[in-house]
């Protein structure tokens, strides 16, 4: 059964990119006529511009493109341009000069056409979308959140999930309005989406800066090149014939519990280490304790397999995860000597740690009264800030329960 | 772009011919072209800013740079400073069409002439060309306006421009910078025109960016280099404004000294439109900027600075050297183009701007440590937006344009407030003014003023209660 990523914003679709070069030609990832079952959007035109230049996979009219940026404002990716906005810039054209265009649908609507035709030649089903943005621009969270809202209502008879996989930003690319974009977007995935993928940028960028030499810095290069290798290998390339089903069923048991967060371990083949070592420094027992949910996706050597299967097992029964999964892909020759275990898991611990910080400085700011003029600014009222913030105490406390609870 | 008076039409000189000769040294990709190329292509990044006319355009899509036109209304009351114009080294930019010149008496520095009797007058011929230009443009996001607060064109008119604007296109940002009058100013009214633009500026303006002419005064001296900017010029050469004939004393420098101080806000000005114009790892165009900058509506009074000032003479050290360099220049006293508080402000939002080939731990790092030095407010400890566009400026391989939003604007608000009151209580010259408008209007500007700067203060002031002093274990609310 099919897959549809829909890339929403720079990030969404430079990572998004970097995933698709990963992914394996079949019927599931890509069209008969050839094209990868991709959809890309983003408020400006460079970033398409880029990509479609760079990459023959991707149908150019799955990616549609609007003219100026949203601005890091949350609401005006959500909303969209207020109509007197439209207005004034179509003005600007008369009718008899050349540079006239007829106005155009709104760029949400253009994009759920796109889709509406990606699942036209899916047969009219597909098992999976996956979202890819970003959580503190304009762009990625605003109109990722409409889009999933609106998909999620037009087309709920032809798709069976919705997968969000969402990049936190790092804290020096916090800016004032990012945790307040971050909110917005955290209660509205939280409501319409099947399955949260949090990737933190910090997290990754001082994991990288750890391993790299002394005189290299680590560039946004390596950390999208970094997610793409731990997402690929979480959608097992696109090996799998119903990959939305085993990531829902094995991280996402509940509604409180559908926030993801990925430790990818990587061994070179130089490396010599045994696979009890790998899985001794991947798979920390003390973030196991609390787990809900985990999934496990392992590559190794065609000898190793039976074994390695072994070990992950007494993992399962020693951990109290209420849902595990444990899938291990045999390397290709090519590739042999290599080691490389991706641990998934949802866990109450790690949603508190990534909803509290940021509803609290989103918080502050509301309380205060700070940056939510831009947001008025676009038709979004303070009860709508205030009811996020509920959605997300309500996901908070109930986690906080399991936590004292276990 | 819309620059009016002497002083906005000599800094908007500058601004086109360096944006001109950056898009002259780098294509829209961030390649870098050969300085012999006569005819270019007006690639997306160069036609936010310029524009061509259809005709112009060859088959293979190139355009001869003498047929480049810069998407600008330039405008003043007397004939001098656009004569010199359009008749100088850049006269092939600006489109003659979109000039304004009003008649040939000025306007006596007085704020009242250019706003009410030019503003009648003028005010519908300006529109014409305004709107002129406006339908040139795919996408319009942005006015930017260049002037001076101190005389009676750029102040009086430009204000009155910008209030038309306003109503006319109320959804399309308006960016001001205006330059602030020194204390020992000569024009004598210069008070009174500040305090009546001010009011005018919080109304309708949607992000300010001043200057003042004594900090780039010793801006340009510390650099030490009058004649920059005239190399590697590959078609272009820097117009010298010191023909320009003027009744403004201010001139007694000399054109050279004023060449520079004009140079360094035309830097500003194009590192801060660089990410809109050239690729990079994180593009920051103007909308995100204002955004970021401004928590509340009236808080829009940015203090900008540049780095680096000179080119360092002892040969560059390591890159990261350079970038904590560049960060710590930017945020001395002596790099701000807006006269720095002698009190610690409150910072309530910045911007970094970095151009050139910095890696992302470099800014990350510098981030950081600035975190711990500046004074920042308690409901935005973390707001530090840093864009990355790789392509550099064309005097310097990294350079820093940094954008804060803090309470020190009060000093310099006040400072124009206390030399209003002086000449106000004595009604000096006053009689030039009530002449055109009613004293109640005066007065409104003033209060206006003094409530900003009440608004700035309160802001500073605002303290978190107790139990919201952040935390990452327990919510808040």
């Amino acid at each position: 059964m099919s897959i549809l990523t829909v890339l929403v914003g720079q990030c969404g679709i430079q990572v998004g990119n970097e995933i698709w070069k990963r992914i394996q030609k079949n019927e599931r990832t890509y069209s008969r006529d050839g094209y990868a079952r991709c959809v890309g959007v983003d408020t400006e035109p460079k970033v398409v511009e880029k990509v479609l230049s760079n990459n023959a996979i991707y149908r150019k009219s799955n990616f549609v493109s609007d003219e100026e940026g949203r601005g890091n404002n949350w609401a005006f990716g959500y909303l969209g341009k207020p109509p007197q906005r439209e207005q004034q810039q179509q003005q600007q054209r008369p009718a008899f000069s050349t540079k006239w265009r007829p106005t155009k649908s709104l760029i949400y609507q253009r994009t759920l056409e796109v889709i509406e035709e990606e699942i036209k030649r899916s047969n009219g089903f597909i098992e999976s979308v996956i979202f890819i943005n970003s959580l503190a621009g304009g762009t990625g969270s605003g109109l990722g959140s409409r889009l999933l809202e609106e998909c999620k209502s037009a087309f709920s008879e032809s798709v069976m999930y919705f997968i969000n996989i969402v990049i936190g930003p790092n804290n020096f690319g916090d800016t004032a309005v990012s945790c307040l974009n971050s909110l917005l977007t955290m209660s509205t995935l939280i409501k319409y989406s099947n399955l949260i993928i949090f990737i933190s940028n910090q997290q990754i960028f001082d994991f990288l800066s750890v391993k790299k030499k002394r005189n290299q810095s680590v560039t946004l290069e390596d950390i999208n090149t970094f997610i793409a290798d731990s997402v690929g290998l979480l959608l097992q390339y696109g090996t799998l014939p119903c990959i939305g089903c085993k990531l829902v069923s094995s991280l996402a048991p509940h509604g409180d519990h559908k926030i993801a967060t990925l430790i990818n371990h990587n061994v070179t083949v130089d490396d010599f280490q045994s696979w009890d070592t790998v899985l001794r420094g991947s798979v920390r027992t003390s973030l196991m304790r609390d787990a809900v949910a985990v999934n496990i996706v392992a590559c190794c050597d065609e000898g190793d397999v039976h074994d390695l299967s072994v070990k992950i097992n007494k993992i399962d029964s020693s951990c109290k995860a209420l849902s595990f999964d444990g899938s291990i892909i045999p390397n290709n020759p090519s590739r042999a000597g290599r080691k490389e275990i991706l641990v998934s898991m949802t866990s109450p611990s790690t949603t508190l740690l990534i909803l509290i910080p940021m509803a609290n400085q989103a918080a502050v700011k509301i309380f205060v009264g700070a940056y939510v003029h831009w947001y008025q600014k676009f038709g979004l009222s303070i009860d709508f800030f205030k009811d996020a913030l509920q959605v997300i105490k309500s996901v908070v406390i109930t986690n906080e329960q399991y936590l004292s609870k276990s | 772009c819309l620059q009016v008076g002497q002083c906005g039409n000599q800094i908007g000189c500058k601004f086109w011919d360096l944006a001109l000769q950056e898009h002259l040294m780098y294509r829209g990709d961030g390649t870098v072209r050969k300085s012999t190329e006569k005819r270019v292509h007006l690639d997306d990044a160069m036609s936010s800013f310029f524009r061509t006319d259809a005709r112009n355009i060859s088959d293979d899509g190139t355009v001869s740079t003498q047929n480049i036109k810069a998407r600008a209304v330039p405008i003043d009351m007397e004939e001098g400073v656009l004569e010199s114009l359009l008749q100088g080294n850049l006269k092939t930019l600006f489109d003659k069409r979109h000039c304004i010149a009003g008649d040939t008496s000025g306007c006596g520095n007085n704020w009242a002439v250019g706003h009410m009797v030019y503003g009648q007058q003028c005010l519908s011929e300006v529109m014409e060309k305004v709107r002129h230009t406006t339908e040139d443009c795919d996408s319009l996001q942005t006015f930017l306006m260049l002037h001076s607060l101190g005389g009676g064109t750029g102040s009086g008119f430009g204000t009155r421009v910008l209030q038309e604007l306003a109503d006319e296109y109320p959804s399309i940002y308006r960016f001001v910078s205006p330059v602030f009058p020194q204390e020992n100013d000569d024009v004598v009214t210069s008070p009174y025109n500040s305090v009546l633009s001010l009011g005018q500026l919080i109304d309708h303006a949607d992000c300010v960016l001043p200057v003042d002419n004594q900090q780039l005064a010793d801006i340009a001296v510390l650099s030490q280099s009058p004649q920059r900017g005239q190399k590697d010029s590959p078609s272009y050469q820097i117009s010298q404004p010191g023909q320009v004939k003027s009744s403004r004393s201010g001139d007694r420098k000399g054109g050279e000294a004023f060449a520079s101080m004009n140079y360094i806000v035309a830097s500003m000005l194009t590192n801060l439109t660089a990410s809109m114009r050239f690729p990079g790892q994180l593009n920051v165009d103007l909308n995100e900027l204002t955004t970021n900058l401004v928590p509340f509506p009236s808080l829009k009074f940015i203090y900008s600075s540049v780095a680096p000032i000179a080119l360092s003479k002892h040969g560059c050290s390591s890159a990261s050297r350079r970038v904590t360099e560049l960060f710590r220049d930017a945020f001395s006293r002596k790099c701000q183009l807006l006269t720095a508080p002698e009190f610690k402000p409150t910072y309530f939002a910045s911007c970094i701007l970095l151009r050139g080939d910095v890696s992302l731990s470099d800014a990350t790092s510098n981030v950081e440590k600035l975190r711990q030095t500046l004074s920042l407010a308690p409901w935005s400890t973390e707001g530090f937006k840093v864009g990355l566009c790789s392509v550099p400026a064309c005097e310097s391989p990294v350079s820093l344009l940094s954008l804060t939003n803090n309470s020190g604007i009060v000093q310099s608000l006040s400072n124009i407030q206390n030399r209003f009151v002086k000449l106000y209580n004595v009604q000096a010259h006053l009689h030039h003014y009530t002449e055109y408008l009613e004293q109640e209007e005066i007065q409104e500007a003033y209060m206006k003023t003094s409530s900003l700067i009440e608004s700035y203060e309160q802001a500073a002031k605002i303290k978190l209660p107790d139990g919201m002093r952040h935390s990452n274990s327990k919510l808040l609310f």
